[in-house]
């Protein structure tokens, strides 16, 4: 992953500010940090919500990537007044989708003219329904915990702290993303050779606020306040409870 | 490591949930169903954990410990526990409702505190606290009455009981005391 080093994480920083003001080398960084995060999204939108398959999704997120994104500099135009970057990202992608097919199309029944434009080709569903849990939101809400996990076990193993991420892992992510039960509190302070329950306590504790600020990081990256921070938090957490099993897993 | 990247691609979504509900429910730390195991650990640790104690001062308490470090529950088992002691055990207990940040699950805090109280009351026969005799007895019946508490405590729990029914009320069994 790219993963920009900080001694902590720091919120309230807008990337896309920063996009807009930097150049060169970091400019360059900057983009492909938030391609990295929004590129799973973008292609999940395309095969649950558009119905395309994953290889023509790969090819159709590289396109949106170099002419919209980079070509057209789409995020640094974006106006946050305006919406979400999620938002704005998924309606244009949708558009860039249908003009590949539009172009696709034409060129099947025109080879001469490639710039007929046909919708005729789509047959996937509408991607404006309103649907229970927008799978571009659901590949969102993954992609910011897997990054909030990557950072926080970073940051615990740069720090000297090993025993704090265990003790999350093994307590919090096991019990979640197996259905494991947690390490039962006999063995984990016997792992971790803790004196009293109030050090193990105080062991949990300080590995869910770490979680937890990295989770607020993540999602702080393309906001610019706490309380856009809060209510992303508040979204994540019901994209997450509302995603059906149908939009689960890697469409990869 | 097992790569936690792709788990999260192939988890359930509900359940990447409890990621993130975990990371913001601080007290959220252990089940009902590790309080007995908490409550054993705690009678365990040297008192030297969680106070602000010197040893001369342990030695002077003159613990049953023999060579071994100085417990929660050597002291709350003495037959005659230096009061200083249990009211810091007491203070330490009581830590665990009034902060967020606090040192200890609210429970087992709880039933710190209520310990040292009953044994105060029972072996130096005198209170520490200022709550009054209601609230204590309602307070140590919900101690006595934890099925995680170990048998050494529910006794002390049980004793202190006894002793403070005489004078109550005739119709106090009415409210719960």
């Amino acid at each position: 992953m790219d993963h920009i080093p900080q001694p902590f994480p720091t919120t309230r920083w807008s990337r896309i500010r920063f996009l807009r003001e930097a150049s060169g080398e970091e400019k360059r960084r900057a983009l492909n940090h938030l391609l990295l995060r929004y590129r799973p999204a973008l292609k999940t939108h395309l095969v649950c919500a558009m119905g395309f398959s994953p290889d023509k999704a790969d090819d159709v997120v590289q396109e949106f990537i170099a002419g919209k994104i980079v070509e057209q500099d789409l995020v640094e135009k974006a106006d946050q007044s305006r919406g979400k970057l999620r938002t704005l990202l998924r309606r244009a992608l949708e558009n860039c989708a249908m003009s590949v097919l539009r172009r696709e199309n034409a060129q099947k029944r025109n080879p001469q003219n490639a710039d007929v434009c046909s919708i005729e080709r789509y047959e996937g569903p509408d991607p404006s329904e309103n649907a229970p849990t927008d799978p571009f939101d659901a590949a969102w809400a993954r992609e910011v915990i897997a990054t909030a996990l990557d950072q926080m076990k970073d940051y615990c193993l740069d720090s000297d702290r090993r025993d704090v991420w265990e003790v999350f892992r093994l307590r919090i992510m096991w019990p979640a993303l197996d259905g494991r039960d947690p390490l039962p509190y006999g063995q984990l302070i016997q792992r971790f050779d803790l004196d009293s329950p109030s050090e193990a306590y105080n062991l949990l504790n300080t590995a869910k606020r770490i979680f937890r600020r990295h989770l607020r990081s993540v999602v702080g990256e393309y906001v610019e306040s706490e309380e856009e921070i809060d209510d992303e938090l508040r979204e994540l957490r019901s994209v997450l409870s509302r995603s059906p099993a149908l939009l689960d897993g890697d469409p990869t | 490591m097992k790569d936690h990247r792709k788990e999260i691609y192939d988890t359930e979504s509900r359940r990447l949930a409890r990621i993130v509900d975990a990371g913001h429910d601080p007290k959220e730390v252990c089940g009902e169903g590790e309080l007995k195991a908490v409550w054993k650990h705690q009678l365990e640790a040297p008192l030297t954990s969680d106070l602000s104690i010197s040893r001369r001062k342990l030695e002077e308490a003159q613990l049953d410990a023999q060579d071994s470090p100085v417990t929660f529950g050597h002291l709350l088992q003495s037959g005659n526990p230096p009061l200083a002691l249990l009211e810091k055990v007491k203070d330490f207990g009581k830590a665990s409702w009034a902060s967020e940040e606090s040192p200890l699950p609210p429970k087992i805090g709880t039933m710190l505190y209520f310990a040292a109280v009953a044994a105060a009351r029972e072996r130096c026969d005198t209170p520490i606290t200022s709550l009054g005799r209601l609230q204590l007895r309602r307070g140590v019946k919900w101690c006595h009455e934890q099925e995680w508490v170990d048998p050494d405590t529910r006794a002390l729990f049980k004793a202190y009981l006894k002793s403070t029914k005489k004078g109550l009320w005739p119709f106090s069994w009415l409210f719960g005391m």
